[in-house]
């Protein structure tokens, strides 16, 4: 499992909900968006358009938008550069890509 | 009122830089795509959140120097916004959450730090294989782990930097790969030890960091391939080949969770190219660099380059040039010893490129391999195309959408134009850099408070050569 997990000593902010694909997940505040779905678990955030092959989190410093997610609201934006936020409704940006 | 001097990047050579200026009174305007300053070098954990430091890798004292300057009055500090274009000579468009216009400055400072070197092999694409760049930006920015065994491998000093600052943190690093062989690099060591004692006693410091947890960095191996299903699960290492690539012989399987990997920097000299900066190939600097003078100028008048951004050189380096384009923009003469220590850096730095630089280069491409993530495009679709005779890495790109993809080709290009056997130093066959420098939502581009057309300036080596199509 790639999942990532907080480093001993760290203290985190305070647990806020927010949903990815319509699973009702916690993050907390301080997490970036990739953060939070690394920690819960999804390695993946998206499937490419093209072979169908499962892309995630890669480059961490928004040059490569594998992590993309689209934000409902906002649109397709990058899960290493956004702040997770209080109520997200997130989906994986599979064909808006 | 004076133009402000207008800073892209707000990291060690941006702030450094900035603090200069600030000092003589100088109006200044930083622009960083990220939420905080510091760079990926002086990454800062994001707000609300706190930790016990021993752990983690950040230098506080040597950001809090650096930061000191974004108090100052005459400073403006714009994150999360992007450098879009360069809209007239002396100006540049930016685009972000809070606005998007046009500045109008006395002078540029292009500071716009590194990129990872993208090193296609097969199943680099899975979830769970990580750029060391992406794993330390987890650590440093979130204060996270991979929750399970990581291998780490690749090719230059990052290696080494990764896989200590992982296990100094508490992650299980079960293996640790370099490329190049570790005699290749002594000598640019005993350089070190002259030039920059300081940067010597940091890599020692990771050595040791790796022995106190009993993990050997392994020199000449390099990534085979990766598998796993929906994710990554196992990496094969080989001992590098005499010709680059991973060598039959030899070969080891190791289960994992999480692979970091780093085959090397490359300058981030987009914005250069789209001002429209003469550029050039140089391997000691790690790649394309805009042409500088002795006072950091590009070939356009008051655009100056700095910091990875003109060539891979890291922290020290980045702070030395950022304070002497600043003296330049101000027109004094530097402190004699700034410059001396910047020599001296400059030599280590090329140093350590060379001695990291593996020739034949390294290739663990097979054609079933894909090279542009964006497009899903594999080797054999790239290699047996018939516009491929053109030798131009522009024509392949319109002929496959090479690189047409949301990382405009930064993640492909520089792996292609090797894999393809197209000539790195042809400059003049790359596709152009156009506006908008990074994709940004349609609104901000809309919502430019200073719309006017936009210039597109011609690469200067463009207007020489009649490009094949």
């Amino acid at each position: 499992m790639a999942d990532f997990r907080p480093i001993a000593g760290l203290r985190r902010g305070a647990p806020i909900p927010f949903t990815f694909d319509g699973r009702a997940l916690t993050g907390h505040q301080g997490d970036s968006i990739a953060a939070a779905l690394l920690a819960a678990g999804f390695a993946s955030q998206r499937v490419s358009p093209r072979d169908g092959a499962r892309r995630g989190y890669y480059c961490g410093m928004g040059q490569c938008w594998e992590c993309a997610v689209r934000l409902q609201g906002r649109g397709v934006l990058r899960a290493c550069m956004e702040p997770l936020t209080e109520g997200m409704v997130l989906f994986s940006a599979d064909k808006d890509i | 009122m004076e133009k402000p001097v207008l800073i892209i990047g707000a990291g060690p050579a941006g702030l450094a830089c900035a603090g200069v200026l600030a000092e003589a009174g100088r109006a200044v305007v930083l622009l960083d795509e990220n939420r905080q300053a510091g760079g990926q070098y002086h990454r800062q954990l994001a707000p609300g959140l706190d930790a016990d430091y021993r752990r983690l890798p950040h230098d506080r004292q040597g950001f809090a120097v650096l930061a000191g300057v974004l108090v100052q009055p005459n400073v403006r500090l714009l994150t999360a916004t992007t450098a879009w274009a360069a809209t007239a000579p002396g100006e540049v468009g930016y685009a972000g959450p809070d606005g998007s216009g046009r500045i109008a400055a006395s002078a540029v400072v292009l500071a716009t730090g590194a990129q990872d070197m993208p090193l296609p092999f097969p199943g680099w694409t899975l979830p769970g294989v990580i750029s060391a760049g992406g794993c330390l930006n987890m650590v440093k920015g979130q204060g996270m782990v991979p929750a399970g065994r990581v291998v780490v491998a690749g090719n230059g000093p990052l290696v080494l930097v990764a896989a200590a600052t992982l296990l100094k943190a508490g992650a299980n690093v079960v293996g640790v790969f370099e490329a190049q062989r570790s005699r290749r690099l002594l000598g640019a060591v005993w350089r070190g030890a002259l030039a920059a004692p300081g940067i010597l006693r940091q890599a020692l410091a990771y050595h040791a960091t790796l022995a106190r947890h009993g993990v050997a960095l392994r020199g000449g191996w390099m990534i085979a391939g990766a598998e796993g299903g929906d994710a990554f699960q196992t990496v094969t290492l080989a001992p590098v080949g005499t010709d680059g690539r991973p060598a039959m012989q030899g070969r080891r399987r190791i289960d994992a969770d999480v692979l970091v990997t780093g085959y090397g920097l490359l300058p981030g000299a987009e914005p250069a190219r789209l001002f429209g900066c003469a550029m050039r190939l140089d391997a000691g600097l790690n790649g394309l660099v805009p042409e500088r003078s002795d006072r950091f100028e590009t070939s356009l008048p008051g655009v100056y380059a700095v910091g990875d951004g003109a060539g891979i050189g890291g922290v020290r380096l980045a702070v030395a040039e950022g304070r002497l384009a600043a003296f330049a923009i101000l027109g004094r003469t530097p402190p004699p010893a700034e410059l001396v220590a910047w020599r001296r850096l400059d030599g280590f730095r090329r140093a350590l490129n060379l001695a990291y630089r593996c020739d034949p280069p390294l290739l663990a491409a097979t054609p079933d391999t894909v090279i542009c993530r964006c497009e899903a495009l594999r080797l054999s679709e790239l290699a047996g195309h018939p516009r491929l005779q053109a030798g131009s890495l522009n024509v392949v790109k319109t002929a496959t959408r090479l690189g047409m993809g949301r990382c405009q080709g930064r993640n492909c290009l520089p792996a292609a134009a090797q894999l393809l056997g197209l000539s790195p130093e042809d400059i003049a066959s790359r596709p152009r850099m156009r506006p908008p420098l990074r994709p940004i939502p349609l609104c901000q581009i809309a919502g430019d408070k200073d719309a006017r057309p936009v210039r597109e300036p011609d690469e200067p080596i463009l207007q020489h050569r009649n490009e094949p199509t």
